[in-house]
């Protein structure tokens, strides 16, 4: 009400005035009567007097402490609902003298704009009042003198010189910040060019359609890695590139392969080192798509490795344990790139390295098989699931260290036993090759040369060995390793068909192991040498007896052991011929090792191969002549044991020579 | 087996934007081929129809023998075109100077060896957003004309087919042109050999007059009755025509354009 002038002339009635508790206000007491009692016509004077002497009365009787909690009750409800009606009442009263004051504007403007006014005064007072019954005029002029317009003429100047300089600076500012920008994008784009143009491919993020991002993985790595493979190239302030790898921006790995004899590490693989953060975007690129190599590695690795406990390999903690033959093992692990590597060269280094290079190349060959796979028209969608194996990383390796093993052993032996028989001087001199199969490549078309390369390295891996041993006896054995058993390499052991061995020393068709090999190609050889000595001489079946003085090689028959040859001298007496090649393999490199042929006569001392039965032949034990031993090796000349009667000298004596001796009668 | 597919078609001057997209969103370069299709149509009679000689079926390779047997089960059944597809080099085309032995026998084709290729009509539209159809595609045999020929097929005509192919997932994409030899009226009845040289690579001309080409993609299922391998088809099929919105438009193709059965 204090918004409007006292003097002005309105004939508005005011609102009611108080909103005081006027309990005693006539209306209100009728209204609560009206609403307690239910109107005045069970009321009288007597009846209200009695209710007021039993309020009394029983009041008292009631116990005070519950007045008195139920005072407190009641208090405080009583205060919420006060306050309540104090907010409503003080709401309503805002209202009314908004409505009021709106009332008022609309009505002083309903002289001049009716149709507005008529909107927004309320129709009580159209109806009390009528529109455009108030009007109001100027009483005074504008006070302004010329003092005063003047003054705000130059306050209005000052504001808009103050503003004009204001809009100055900030267009110098802004233009200075676009040159800037210029500057830095300039930057930016050329930097990204020189990334696109060395050959990565530069993409937009899918997430953020504004910003580019380096692809720097591999298109046929597993799915996994692929998603991951994205970094975006944000511009810091200086205008340079950085490689944002978003969550996987972990500490970049490499693989290690360590060599280890009993525990010592004797050779290791280099580890790369670590890009510095200012360094080149491309080198940062670079170590992010080696990072994710190595990591694809190490997954694929172990998930193969759980399939190769046959071969051994086992995955201990965070390593890899692929035993390498009797002694070494490869362990494999990441080891975190380093600042500055120690480099002490070690011996096994370069296997080492060979290894390390051998398991990226299988790897990104499983990702070219995996290409090759996925261009071809894949089969049709069937109920039955399809397999996903793990690459052969390890696998090819193993498999080919294996057989490099064996094909060494076999060779060695193979050369030494050639290099015996030479140096004993067996005629015509017996020879040994060696012939690797060629790999079958598949029959896919386009196949590139490094491909080739591949399968080459791991495919078809058999050797094919023949050693002649005499003219009439070639001894051929077939190694073949395959990648996809774990039993180890395949022999296969054949004579030549013409030889005599074929009935005498039959070749175990398939052994299965190396051992067995060996053993056998020595006993081969200890039966070829027999056979070749031997000649046959029989008259009726009984084998004829020879002449004490003829010459010493003849007169040796075969006998049921292939390698142990007989001859039969006049008058009864027997003497027997051994031959026998051994392969001895003990670790200390001393006295016994290495392959040799022994030669070994004597005298059958308690047979009687003669005619009369009555000359049996017994003899203490003595030592008669025209026994003895007679060792070739390849070892060295300490190895030589030669027992030979008569002391003779250092010269290595040949075969015939030998044999020669044997035969003679002495006696 | 069952192929779901859905077609696009490709105007000539839009062809190497088609071939750009599909390399980027299959990753691979396309296998380009080039192939003789010699259509067989199969004799114009309801009942006693012949079919594969069972001797001939026997004498098959265990793994084919399933696939001969069914489809000497269509055949016997209902006359149909059957497809033999050779595959050809471009410089097969144009060798006009070579000497030509000219027997115009079956001999010829029969030293090739060449797929053979049964579509039935598509299924009727149903609820699927694709087109499906029964197929039987036999690969790398000798002889198939000789084949036809025991069987009462006879030879209808010949196109040559170029099509660019890329595989994303489980969907083959192949945009595929058909030409037409211009040939005379008379060789048109007898089987090509493979001798007969045929012309330059230009003097082809297509079968409509822009040269468009056709792009389907197609998803192949093992049987098309099981609800549970046909499912995640029709969605690979869905998503591409999805992703491939505003640039092919894939769509649906009335069957009765690709009926094989001969109108008797």
């Amino acid at each position: 009400m204090s918004s409007i002038p006292n003097e002005f002339p309105i004939s508005l009635k005011s609102w009611p005035a108080s909103k005081k508790d006027d309990s005693s206000a006539l209306p209100t007491l009728i209204a609560r009567i009206n609403f307690e009692r239910g109107g005045f016509k069970d009321i009288s004077e007597e009846s209200l007097r009695q209710e007021i002497a039993e309020a009394e009365a029983g009041g008292e009787d009631g116990s005070s402490e519950e007045e008195e909690e139920e005072e407190e009750e009641p208090d405080r409800v009583k205060e919420v609902m006060a306050a309540r009606d104090e907010i409503l009442g003080q709401i309503e009263t805002a209202n009314q003298a908004a409505g009021q004051a709106l009332d008022f504007i609309s009505l002083l403007l309903s002289k001049d704009n009716p149709v507005q006014a008529a909107v927004s005064m309320s129709p009580a007072l159209k109806e009390l009042v009528g529109t455009g019954t108030l009007g109001a005029t100027k009483l005074n002029g504008p006070q302004t003198t010329p003092a005063l317009r003047e003054n705000n003429r130059q306050v209005a100047k000052g504001w808009k010189v103050q503003n004009l300089n204001k809009t100055v600076d900030n267009i110098l500012a802004s233009a200075t910040k676009l040159e800037r920008e210029i500057e830095t994008e300039t930057k930016y784009w050329e930097q990204v060019l020189a990334v696109s143009t060395s050959g990565w491919a530069v993409c937009r993020l899918p997430g953020e359609r504004h910003t580019l991002g380096v692809r720097y993985g591999f298109s046929e790595a597993a799915p996994m890695f692929k998603n991951q493979s994205l970094a975006a190239l944000r511009r810091k302030p200086d205008g340079s590139l950085s490689l944002d790898q978003g969550i996987m921006s972990t500490e970049p790995q490499a693989l290690r392969v360590r060599i280890q004899v009993d525990g010592v590490d004797t050779g290791s693989s280099s580890i790369p080192m670590l890009v510095a953060e200012d360094a080149p975007i491309e080198s940062l690129i670079l170590q992010a798509r080696n990072a994710i190599f190595t990591t694809e590695l190490w997954q694929e690795l172990n998930r193969e490795a759980r399939t190769l406990g046959a071969l051994n390999v086992r995955a201990i903690d965070e390593t890899l344990i692929v035993p390498l033959g009797a002694t070494e093992r490869v362990v494999l692990d990441l080891a975190p790139l380093v600042d500055s590597p120690i480099i002490s060269p070690q011996p096994s280094d370069g296997i080492a390295k060979a290894i390390f290079l051998a398991l990226h190349l299988q790897l990104c060959f499983a990702h070219r098989q995996n290409l090759r796979r996925r261009t071809q028209p894949p089969p049709p969608i069937s109920s039955q699931k399809r397999p996903n194996p793990p690459y052969n990383l390890l696998r090819p390796l193993i498999t080919r260290l294996n057989h490099q093993q064996t094909i060494s052993a076999l060779n060695s032996l193979f050369t030494s036993l050639t290099t015996i028989l030479t140096s004993a001087s067996l005629s015509p001199e017996p020879s040994y090759t060696m012939t690797h199969s060629s790999p079958v490549l598949p029959p896919i078309p386009n196949l590139s040369q490094a491909e080739k390369q591949m399968w080459g390295l791991t495919d078809r891996l058999e050797s094919i060995l023949v050693f002649r041993i005499t003219p009439n006896t070639t001894l051929t054995l077939t190694v073949k390793t395959s990648q996809y058993t774990a039993a180890g390499p395949i022999f296969i052991v054949s004579l030549n068909p013409e030889s005599e061995l074929n009935r005498t020393c039959a070749a175990i068709a398939y052994p299965s192991h190396l051992g067995l090999v060996e053993e056998y190609i020595c006993y081969a050889t200890s039966c070829a040498l027999a056979s070749h000595f031997s000649s046959l001489l029989t008259s009726g079946g009984l084998p004829l007896e020879v002449e004490k003085d003829k010459e010493g090689k003849e007169g040796w028959y075969a006998t049921a052991q292939a390698n142990v040859l007989r001859k039969i001298f006049q008058g009864g007496k027997g003497k027997q011929l051994i031959f026998d090649v051994k392969n001895k393999k003990s670790k200390d490199a001393g006295k016994g090792k290495g392959v040799k042929l022994r030669v070994g006569w004597d005298f059958m001392r308690h047979e009687n191969f003669g005619v009369d039965g009555k000359r049996a032949h017994t003899e203490k034990d003595r030592k008669i002549g025209g026994e003895g031993v007679y060792e070739w090796s390849d070892g060295s000349k300490d190895d030589m044991e030669r027992m030979w009667d008569g002391g003779e000298g250092e010269v290595v004596r040949s075969l015939v020579d030998v044999i020669e001796g044997a035969g003679k009668w002495i006696g | 087996m069952h192929e779901l597919f859905l077609t696009a078609n490709i105007h000539n001057e839009d062809l190497s934007r088609a071939v750009k997209i599909l390399q980027g969103y299959c990753g691979m370069k396309p296998d380009i081929a080039l192939c003789r299709r010699l259509m067989w149509e199969g004799p114009k009679i309801r009942n006693n129809l012949k079919g594969i000689d069972p001797a001939f079926i026997e004498r098959q390779v265990l793994l084919k023998r399933a696939y001969w047997n069914s489809l000497h089960q269509q055949l016997v059944k209902q006359s149909y075109v059957v497809t033999l597809i050779y595959e050809v080099d471009k410089s097969d085309f144009g060798q006009h100077g070579q000497s030509p032995t000219k027997n115009t026998s079956v001999a010829g084709c029969d030293q090739l060896p060449g797929t053979l290729r049964w579509n039935e009509i598509p299924d009727p539209a149903g609820n699927k957003p694709v087109n499906t159809r029964a197929f039987i595609q036999i690969e790398n045999e000798k002889s198939l004309c000789s084949l036809m020929q025991s069987m009462g097929y006879r030879f209808a005509r010949q196109v040559i087919q170029e099509s660019y192919r890329f595989v994303n997932g489980n969907v083959i994409f192949e945009l595929s042109r058909q030409m037409q030899l211009q040939e005379n009226v008379e060789e048109n009845k007898s089987p090509p050999n493979a001798n007969t040289p045929l012309p330059p690579l230009e003097s082809l001309g297509t079968f409509d007059s822009e040269g468009k080409w056709i792009l389907t993609a197609t998803v192949r299922v093992f049987n098309g009755n099981d609800p549970e391998q046909v499912q995640p088809a029709v969605g690979e099929l869905t998503t591409t025509k999805s992703e491939f919105e505003g640039c092919f438009d894939f769509h649906m193709v009335d069957r009765h354009i690709l009926d094989t059965r001969v109108k008797i």
